[in-house]
């Protein structure tokens, strides 16, 4: 009785392992076709895509670009971006983000008064004291202040 | 193309820091051939280059092309003296399983695969949210300033970075940034591609060394490298898939010491495990899942529950620096936290967040390819033939992974919903990817003849 239970395990064992190597390597086939046609990231790349996905962000690329050349090296920028940590991912703090990697070396402080340029992609009230001593309004769309007497090494 | 020479010195290096280690570990250097041993190598190499570098970068010397190339050096030259040194086995004392044909084929394709992917990931924009705005703009400080001393590790304007991540992803893609010589947005994810390469390479040795068929080699190495969820969730840039390759690798190594007991197993298990603690903190909690539920068997004739307990100490003990930086320049998590737990009434108040959470993570593990039905008839084949000490091993450690991951969401301060939709899907990916690298070892059928699972050799 024992043998026969054993001999009965023995061959599900068998028929299930061949089941497994069956349809794995179908699948593996499958996944291999798909691979080679282009895969699901081959319409990402298509599209381009330059930055995340506008729903987060509101500024463009050529935005970025543009703020990137009114910046000195040395440059501290804040970005004016109210919500508090933890807040659920809004555009403007999206905006705030999205430039912290893309204007890298540049360093981005986490408030004005450690700024040499302000950057409002919102057009957000700014704190009385920048509106009094930004003099300079660097640019028209985009709003980015350099503060008075403050700057990089450039 | 002087990217392309730079790209392969780079991976060379690793490769030759690999072989190195892999060549002063003497037993598991008997039982490899010299195409096992350059794979293998590769494996480790990359783990190692990439624990190395997160360390160094918390003293600003991250590593570049050339100090990676020296690293390499010296650990083929220490490997080489250290094998020399070693007594030479009677031939057949050692056996080698051959690397024959099947194995080639199987590579070829891996390897085929990965390169096509990196020729389609040179051309496509980071276009993903976390790893646009975390992983890459990390890499990009690292690069800069070649350590945490970037105001993006400790400076308050930059908290909605996840500051409290760990350092190894970034630090290998700085590390291929600093060897390019430039910040390359379009190929800095190249290094996930590598990464897939070296985990492909490495998985088909282990696997061999367990005793696996080629076809089931096969099925688990082509099954993972050629997925359209993995490669796609590669190209976002985020270290989900990078720490899922490492779990995985480790479950297959801390499940061939279940069966015997050897310790090198543990050595490439500390190897594996902690490159993924040092990718993501839930890396921590797999580990400790994993060196949990291997605790919970009998160990093997040989083997003693110490050693699994030294093996996690030493697998935590690589996170303590980066805890150190963590704690002191307070980079808490804002989403959750482990005090959270301590606090009762906290806890009961939020107790309606359970059902929502254990059902989108059932719901997400399975959705992952077809890795679960896989891992479960490969769960069925293991019971019938007699493996129940690994099929207990891998669904306890899936088990207190799934119930550590439900109370992370209990416990975090996000709005359920929002936070289930915006990570349940990537964060189990270790537990799916995981399930389907096991299925190997659980539906191999080791022939009478077999050579022994353990690298250690017969006369050893």
């Amino acid at each position: 009785m024992a043998e026969h239970v054993a001999r009965v395990r023995l061959d599900c064992h068998r028929a299930l392992s061949l089941v497994f190597v069956v349809a794995g390597l179908a699948a593996a086939a499958i996944k291999l076709g798909v691979a080679l046609a282009g895969g699901p990231h081959a319409a990402a790349a298509a599209d381009g895509l330059a930055l995340p996905p506008g729903a987060m962000v509101t500024i463009s690329p050529a935005e970025v670009e543009r703020v990137r050349s009114l910046l000195r090296p040395g440059d501290r920028f804040y970005v004016v971006a109210p919500g508090a940590p933890g807040a659920v991912m809004s555009p403007i703090v999206g905006d705030r983000i999205l430039l912290s990697f893309t204007l890298l070396p540049n360093v981005m402080v986490d408030g004005p008064g450690a700024a040499d340029v302000v950057i409002d992609s919102h057009g957000a009230p700014l704190p009385r004291w920048i509106m009094r001593q930004a003099r300079v309004r660097l640019d028209r769309d985009l709003v980015v202040y350099r503060i008075a007497g403050r700057g990089g090494s450039g | 193309l002087i990217d392309a020479v730079r790209l392969v010195g780079l991976n060379g290096a690793y490769a030759g820091l690999g072989v190195g280690v892999v060549l002063a570990v003497g037993p598991l250097r008997r039982r490899l051939s010299t195409v096992d041993l350059v794979l293998l190598g590769y494996c480790v190499g990359f783990c190692l280059a990439g624990i190395v570098a997160a360390q160094l970068a918390l003293v600003n010397a991250l590593p570049g092309l050339w100090l990676n190339v020296a690293f390499a050096s010296g650990s083929l030259a220490i490997g080489a003296g250290i094998a020399r040194r070693r007594p030479r086995l009677p031939r057949g004392a050692a056996p080698t399983v051959a690397w024959g044909l099947p194995d080639s084929a199987i590579l070829a394709t891996a390897l085929g695969v990965v390169g096509l992917t990196a020729v389609r990931f040179a051309g496509l924009p980071l276009g993903a949210w976390d790893g646009f705005a975390i992983w890459a703009a990390k890499a990009r400080a690292l690069q800069l300033w070649g350590g945490v001393s970037a105001p993006l590790f400790h400076d308050p304007a930059y908290v909605r970075t996840h500051m409290n991540y760990p350092l190894l992803l970034p630090s290998l893609e700085a590390g291929e940034l600093r060897a390019l010589g430039r910040v390359d947005g379009m190929l800095l994810h190249l290094e996930l591609i590598s990464l897939l390469a070296a985990f492909a390479a490495g998985l088909i040795v282990l696997l061999r060394l367990c005793g696996t068929s080629p076809a089931t080699r096969a099925v688990i190495v082509v099954g993972v490298v050629a997925s359209p969820a993995v490669l796609s969730n590669l190209a976002t840039n985020y270290a989900d898939v990078p720490l899922a390759l490492f779990i995985a690798l480790g479950l297959v190594t801390l499940g061939a010491w279940i069966v015997d007991a050897d310790k090198t197993w543990l050595f490439l298990t500390w190897l594996f495990f902690s490159a993924a603690i040092l990718t993501k903190n839930e890396g921590t909690l797999f580990v400790v899942a994993a060196f949990a539920s291997a605790m919970t068997l009998r160990p093997a004739p040989g083997g003693h529950r110490r050693h699994l307990v030294a093996g996690a100490a030493a697998t935590l003990a690589v996170g303590m620096p980066w805890a150190v930086f963590s704690a002191v320049n307070h980079l808490t998590d804002q989403d959750f936290s482990l005090a959270q737990l301590e606090r009762p009434t906290f806890m009961l108040d939020r107790i309606d967040r359970i059902t929502p959470a254990a059902g989108q993570l059932v719901h997400d593990i399975t959705a992952w390819d077809i890795f679960w039905p896989a891992f479960a008839l490969a769960a069925v084949i293991a019971l019938f033939g007699g493996r129940t000490r690994q099929v207990r091993f891998i669904i306890v450690w899936t088990a207190l992974s799934y119930l550590g991951l439900v109370t992370v969401y209990w416990a975090s301060r996000l709005p359920i919903q929002e936070h289930l939709t915006n990570s349940a899907g990537r964060v189990v990916t270790s537990i799916a990817i995981g399930l389907f690298v096991f299925a190997a070892p659980l539906a191999s059928t080791p022939r009478p003849s077999a050579q022994p699972t353990s690298p250690r050799p017969a006369t050893a």
